[in-house]
Formats: C-alpha cells, structure tokens, sequence
C-alpha cells in the first residue's frame, strides 16, 4: 500500500511541476497586459516625462518581454524573486513575512469550519426531518449565501464596536502571543470559515443520509452493533467525497482570505496581492500569485493523497 | 486667524488661501453652502478638537493612527507616496515651514532674497541633532548634501530644474542660485521631500536613491521600528531642540486600506486616530460622545477634466455648455456629505490666488447650455458624451455618475466609464480621454495647478491644444507667472488666467472638498494645515 500511496504522490508531484510553469507565464503575460503603467501609477499624475523615463528604465520595463520573464525565471529558481517596484524591498522577504499570516487565518477559518461543520451535519443527518435538521439547512443556506465581506463588517461592528469584546483591526501572530493571537483571530475565522462550514455540512448530511441507507449497514446492525459504531462505519464511507469537497474549500478559503484581510486589516499575503495589483507592482504580484498557486497545488495533492487514504479500491484492498 | 492685513497678506502669499480657509473656517465662496440637504446639516469647516480640557496638554502614551494606504517606500527623495511623506515629516526636517499664517523657521531661522530674485540664502539653526546612531549637529553641508541627493536622476522631477547651484556659504547658511527665476521654489521647500538627512546614515543604508528605508533626521520623532505591511512605531527624541516637545510617547502607524474598517477601528477604540474619513462616515463620528472629527477644507480639489484635443469636447462650445449644466451642489451633497463646497477654481474666496469670476461663473443654467449649443450648430446632436471614472475615489466615482444625471436633464446624452484607477491614470497621462471626473490634492503655489495641465511642456500630455482659443495667451500667461517673483504681479498673472479658463473650458471645476480625520474624545492638539501631513508633535492623549 505504501509503495502505491507514494507512486501516487510523485506522478501527483511531477504533474504539479507544468501546472507551476504554466501559472508562472500565464501570471507574466496576463498581469502586463493589465492596462496601467507601473511608473505612471508610482509617480502620479504630474510626473515628468524624464522621471516616468528614468523609472521604466530602472525597472527593467523596456527588456523585451520575454528577457524580462527569463530573468525572472532564473532569479525566481534561485529564491529570488525580485525587488518590488513599489517599496523597494525583497518580494520574497515580504511574501516570507506574511505568508504566515495568511496560513494562520486560513487555518483559523478552517477550524471554525470544521468545528462547526462536522457536528452540524451528523446531527442535521441523524435528526432528519426534524427541527435540528431545519437548523442544520437553514445554516447551509445562510452560509453559502451570505458574502463574506458582508458578514465581516456585520460581526465587526456587533463584537469589535458595539460590545467591544474582541479587537477590530489588526493582526497578533499566535507565536508571539497565544492568548492576543487567538482574540485577534476571531471574528476573521467565523467570518472566513461560515461559508465552508456550510458548504461542508449540507455536504456531509447527504452523503450520510446516503450512507445510513446502504445495505452493508444492516449486516453491520443484524452484528447487534451499537448505532454509534454504525454511525462511525458510515461516517467513515460518507467522508470519502466530503474530503475532496474539505480540500476544495480550503482552497477558496485561501481566495476568502484575501477579502478578509482587507476587512480586518490583517497584513498577511492578500493584502500584499490586492495593494500591488493596485499599484501595478508585477514583481510583486507575480511572486505572490505564484506562492498562492503552489499552495493551492500542495493542498490538491494532499487531498488527493487523503481521497487515496479512505479509498479501499483505490488503495487496492477493494 | 488674525485680522491684520499685512499678516494676512504675507501668510496667503506663501500658502495660498488654503490655511486661511482650514482655520478660520470657510465663508461661502459664491456658491450657496451645501447645508440645505437632507442629512444633518454639517457646520462650517473648523477644527472640532480646539477645546482641551482642563490641565492642559499632558505628556507621555502612544498614539495609535489608522492610515488610509499601505505603508510603501520610506526614503524621501524617492518615494511619493502620502504615508512616506507623513512619516519623514515627524522624522525630518524641511528649511521652512508655514505657522500660524506665514512662513515660518524650521531647519532655516532666516532667509533672504536676492534682488534679482535668483539667490536664496537660508540661515540654520546651531541647534538641530540628527537622530542616533549619527548623534551630531546638522551643518550648512548637509543641507547642501541631502538637495543634491534629491536632485539626481531627476527624482524631484522639474521642481529643481531651476536650481543652478547649492552652496554652503557658512557652517550654518545656505545659497541657492536658480538659473533664472522661479516665483514656486520657495513654497516647494516646506514640502516633505526637501527634508535634510545626514549622509553617514544614507551611505550605511546604501546610498542609492531609493535605499535610505530607515529615516534619520532632525525632527521631533525618531523612526524606531517597522514591520513590513504591519506596523511603524516613531518614538519621542528625547534631545529634540524645543523644549517640551513631542508630547507623546511614541506613534504607532497601522495600514488599515478599508474605509469601514478604519472607522470601525476608531470606534471600538482599537485606534486613537483615523485618516481619510468619508463624508458619510464624519457624520457617524461627529454624532458619537466617543469620537470627534477634524477637517481640513480644501484638501481635494475636484473638476472634469477635459482632453481638448478630443472630439467632441475640442469644441469649446460643448466644454461651456457642459459647465453650465453641472449641478456643484448637489455633486458635494452626494459625494461628500456637504463636507466641502461647490467650486470654480482650486483656490477659496479669502486666497490671494482667488479671482472673482463674478457674473461670468458658469454656474448652473440649463437653457443658457442649450442656447450655446444651439449657437454652435449643435455639436452634441447623436452623441453620446463619455465620463471616465473609478471606484477607488467616491469623489470621482460620484460626480461622473451625477454629471450623466445632469446632462441628460439637459437632454445631452452621457455614459460613464468606470476604470480601475491605475488604468484611469495611465489614460490621463497619455490623452486617451475626452472628459474624466478626477481630484487633485491642493497645491500651494497655483503654477502646480495650472501649468502642468495646460502648458506643452508641463507634463506627459498636453491637455490644452494649441488650436484651442487664446492657448498661446494662457502659455504666456503660466510662463509668466513661474518666473515673476512680484506677489502683486503674479496675482494679476494668475487673474487673467483664471479668467481664460472661466471662458475657454480646459477643466470645468467642481468641488473643493474637506479633509476628514476621526479622533477619540481625549484626543487633542491636531491642527490641520495646508499641507496633508500630521503634526504628531503637538498632538497628546487625555485621560
């Protein structure tokens, strides 16, 4: 099984390597055919024309485009991914100081959604029909519908201004301060993990019912299993494709991420995306998009490797 | 505000009006006031924190201030970017400075004026120390280094294209020689980039243009520390020349880019101080017992710009009609709340660079638009007028979206375009645009309103064609007005220029709008100025 499982992995590993050129061209080309010149929006509107010239030349902006992406390719190769436009500083070093950030939130929001979203969707199952299982859907619905952005402010102005429990903007890395850490992270987590959590729950909840249907489970309860142990043989089977769906949104809580730390000021990695999309910052914007497409390969590739894990045909003991 | 008129009149030559305006209120400025909407009416522009409680000033906390953009590159010849100006302006120091209406001492104690009004010479204070780790007085040299630093590769762009030489004339004075003369440099050298910075600091940072990250300077402030897209912390410099200042303790700068965050920030007291408060958020804040606000007026001045090279807006018939049909008021009520004043020109009504348009103002009047395109064949016949504009400034956003509304009134037929700012500004730059809603910050000397916008050498587009009526004039006219050092002259210059753009249509002025900081309560001593830069030093926490 073992030699299986890590054959699967380096084909899944080897795949992944195209997938990152591609991204890395597409991302060059894409991000300079954005209208908008880097100098022009760095120097404002009353720049001179020297000044707009000098800069462009300083940042390499008259190479051709493609001397421009072989250097960068060749740099990027070394771990250096540039000095950004803008601030001056290294694109790595930033990206290195707020990837983190981004992890921590999105592992928060992930938690939140599990915590809530594994509960909610054996107990919407095994009350079907009932009220707890209204609930349960209603949260669905809710969840998936209501934009995050939305619920942020709603709970930022609820908890950070009006009952002032919690702090409104702002980042503590858990490292450094456990306790502050926690506080600070939330209302970000409830509000970037509601719409997995629902998506998980009413994922779960019909892959249960599906599961609590199956034949296998009257030979299992015809054993004189207890409904718990029945509940967890089911639970187990039911998880297969909740899984692809858990590492599927853990990717858009990657996304979520983004629009989070713009609402509650977090200064982790889409911040630094939305800011120098805005400021025209390609090295910067380049580095960062292709640090979120590895992460979002990596996460593929472990759920590939779980769906693997709890998946007896794949895994040959079918 | 004083009323004297020889101060009055020394302090609005070198700022401008806007100060005049920022602290004695604004009086209506031919336009009717904005208060009669239907939110709460917002009172005259004056600072909301003059009051301090008793005891006075006290010393010593942390003020923490929410700021409007990411924190980007520090060095100030380089960058130029409002927060960097803002740090360097508590980090270091420029000569001169504008106090209580007038030009005041800041590195230079005195200065004087050659007759030919080509040399400038600054007398320095003894008494200024750069920060630790350089630990020394500042000298006539370093003022000399750091001008030739910022004029290298053209970093300043043209504002010191007409400095010949710098020269230290003495251990504590300076001479400037401008290569003919330039009536706007002396303004320019209260702006934050021209702040002085010892070399040893810079060479040990890099020395590049671009390197210096770590501001060292003379000012009230030291820059202790930054995280990269987190935090900036400035502390007291103990050893600062004036005694009892800064009062606080330190000043702790977070990037907080949403609006509604910033706000909410201030309200759950997260923040001690906001920047770039909406118009619709003051009101919020105004009401509230635990926050104040602070306005500056006039920090924004609004218009439609015009590309007049560009059919059908070349036509200058269709540039008039358009002004006439434009509802100022109603624009400032919906964009802003009533947090600023229907305008015709950057300059408010007590500025010296104010000129009375009188009868001529083209304010609004719907069937006067129409006779003049009727005059004139009716150019807008099958024509569908568009507006760019952009989300990222409600300002712009809002006017080209009431512009349509306006026009079609008037049965013109408009459109929005509505770009990502970026986009926006590379478009003004390379002229592909016939009108665009756009702002710009307030400008002491009026040549940086004008000149750029009009003149073929000003900037990267020539807004104002050569073909277009009296463009020859209003080129002399700006020339003019950089080179003549004589206030009274310059007046007259600016005038009739005003005047031209009143009848010829380059631009179509909207709005002159407030700047909006939110406080807490026991926040005390902000004193909004001309210029968009905090004074942290005479800024203090209450109980």
């Amino acid at each position: 099984m073992v030699s299986r499982l890590q054959a699967f992995m380096v084909r899944r590993l080897l795949w992944a390597l195209p997938v990152l050129a591609l991204v890395s061209v597409a991302v060059f080309g894409l991000v300079r055919m954005v209208p908008g010149d880097p100098a022009i929006v760095m120097l404002g509107a009353d720049a001179s024309p020297e000044r707009l010239a000098a800069v462009r030349a300083e940042m390499g902006l008259n190479e051709p485009i493609h001397v421009q992406y072989v250097d960068y390719v060749a740099d990027a190769l070394r771990g250096d991914l540039g000095r950004s436009y803008v601030t001056d500083r290294s694109v790595s070093a930033a990206i290195a100081g707020r990837l983190p950030t981004t992890l921590f939130l999105t592992l928060a929001g992930f938690l939140v959604s599990i915590t809530v979203a594994i509960p909610a969707g054996l107990l919407s199952a095994t009350n079907r029909g009932n009220a707890l299982d209204g609930v349960g859907l209603g949260f669905g619905l809710l969840g998936v519908s209501v934009p995050n952005f939305w619920l942020g402010v709603v709970l930022l102005l609820l908890f950070g201004v009006s009952l002032d429990w919690l702090p409104v903007a702002g980042y503590v890395s858990p490292l450094e301060d456990p306790v502050e850490g926690v506080r600070y992270l939330i209302l970000p987590g409830i509000t970037l993990g509601t719409a997995m959590a629902a998506v998980v729950t009413r994922m779960l909840r019909s892959e249960l019912l599906e599961e609590l249907r199956r034949e296998y489970l009257d030979a299992v309860r015809m054993k004189g299993v207890g409904e718990l142990r029945v509940l967890a043989h089911a639970t187990k089977n039911a998880f297969i494709p909740v899984v692809t769906v858990i590492g599927m949104q853990f990717g858009y809580l990657l996304g979520g991420s983004v629009v989070i730390e713009q609402v509650f000021s977090i200064p982790g990695m889409g911040r630094l995306l939305i800011d120098a999309i805005g400021s025209r910052d390609y090295i910067t914007l380049q580095g960062v998009v292709l640090v979120y497409t590895t992460f979002f390969v990596v996460v593929n590739v472990v759920v590939d490797a779980a769906y693997f894990y709890l998946n007896p045909k794949l895994r040959g003991e079918g | 505000m004083a009323e004297d008129s020889t101060d009055r009149r020394t302090f609005l030559s070198a700022v401008g009006g806007a100060a005049a305006a920022a602290l004695a209120g604004c009086t209506g400025d031919g336009g009717s006031p904005t208060d009669g909407g239907t939110s709460s009416p917002v009172p005259p522009a004056t600072q909301t924190d003059v009051s301090t409680p008793e005891g006075g000033p006290q010393s010593g906390g942390t003020l923490r201030v929410g700021f409007e953009s990411e924190l980007t590159g520090l060095d100030p010849h380089r960058t130029g970017s409002v927060v960097s100006w803002l740090v360097n302006f508590n980090v270091c120091e420029t000569l001169i400075t504008f106090a209580d209406g007038a030009p005041a001492a800041r590195l230079a104690t005195d200065w004087e004026i050659g007759d030919d009004g080509r040399t400038y010479t600054f007398t320095l204070t003894e008494d200024a120390r750069f920060h630790p780790p350089v630990d020394r007085q500042m000298t006539a040299e370093d003022v000399v280094y750091s001008f030739e630093r910022m004029n290298q590769e053209g970093a300043m762009g043209s504002d010191l294209a007409a400095v010949e030489s710098i020269e230290a004339t003495g251990d504590y004075e300076v001479t400037f020689t401008l290569s003919g003369t330039f009536a706007p440099f002396f303004n320019f050298l209260g702006r934050v980039p021209w702040v002085v910075v010892p070399e040893e600091a810079v060479e040990a940072q890099g020395g590049e243009l671009g390197d210096f990250q770590e501001p060292v300077g003379t000012g009230p402030f030291v820059f202790s520390e930054y995280e990269p897209g987190d935090s900036l912390t400035l502390s007291a410099f103990a050893e600062y020349r004036e005694e009892g200042v800064p009062l606080l303790d330190a000043v702790e700068i977070t990037p907080i880019p949403d609006a509604d965050s910033r706000v909410a920030a201030l309200r759950g007291g997260d923040m001690d101080m906001v920047r770039g408060v909406s118009g619709s958020d003051a009101d919020t804040l105004r009401e509230s017992e635990e926050t104040k606000l602070s306005r500056q007026s006039g920090t924004e001045w609004g218009q439609l710009h015009i590309n007049c090279s560009e059919a059908p807006w070349d036509d200058p018939a269709v540039r008039r009609a358009v002004a006439h049909v434009v509802d100022r008021e109603a624009i400032v009520e919906a964009a802003v709340s009533g947090y600023g004043r229907a305008a015709w020109q950057p300059y408010a009504e007590d500025s010296i660079w104010h000129y009375d348009l009188g009868d001529s103002r083209r304010t609004r009047d719907v069937e006067r638009a129409q006779q003049i395109l009727e005059d004139a064949g009716n150019p807008l016949e099958g024509e569908t007028l568009t507006i760019k504009t952009n989300t990222r400034y409600s300002l712009m956003e809002t006017t080209a979206d009431l512009l349509v509304a306006n026009l079609a009134e008037a049965g013109i037929d408009a459109e929005t375009e509505v770009l990502e700012w970026g986009t926006q500004l590379e478009d003004f730059i390379t002229g592909n645009f016939g009108a665009m809603a756009f702002s710009v910050p307030f400008k002491i000397d009026p040549d940086r309103h004008y000149y750029g916008f009009v003149h073929p050498d000003g900037t990267q587009f020539n807004h104002y064609g050569a073909d277009q009526p009296d463009a020859d004039r209003m080129y002399e006219l700006l020339e003019q007005g950089r080179s003549e050092t004589d206030e009274e002259t310059r007046i007259e210059t600016y005038a009739e220029f005003e005047g031209l753009v009143n009848k010829n249509c380059p631009w179509i002025s909207i709005a002159r709008v407030d700047g909006i900081a939110g406080l807490r309560s026991n926040v005390y001593g902000n004193q909004p100025w001309l210029l968009p830069y905090t004074r942290f030093w005479t800024m203090w926490k209450g109980e």
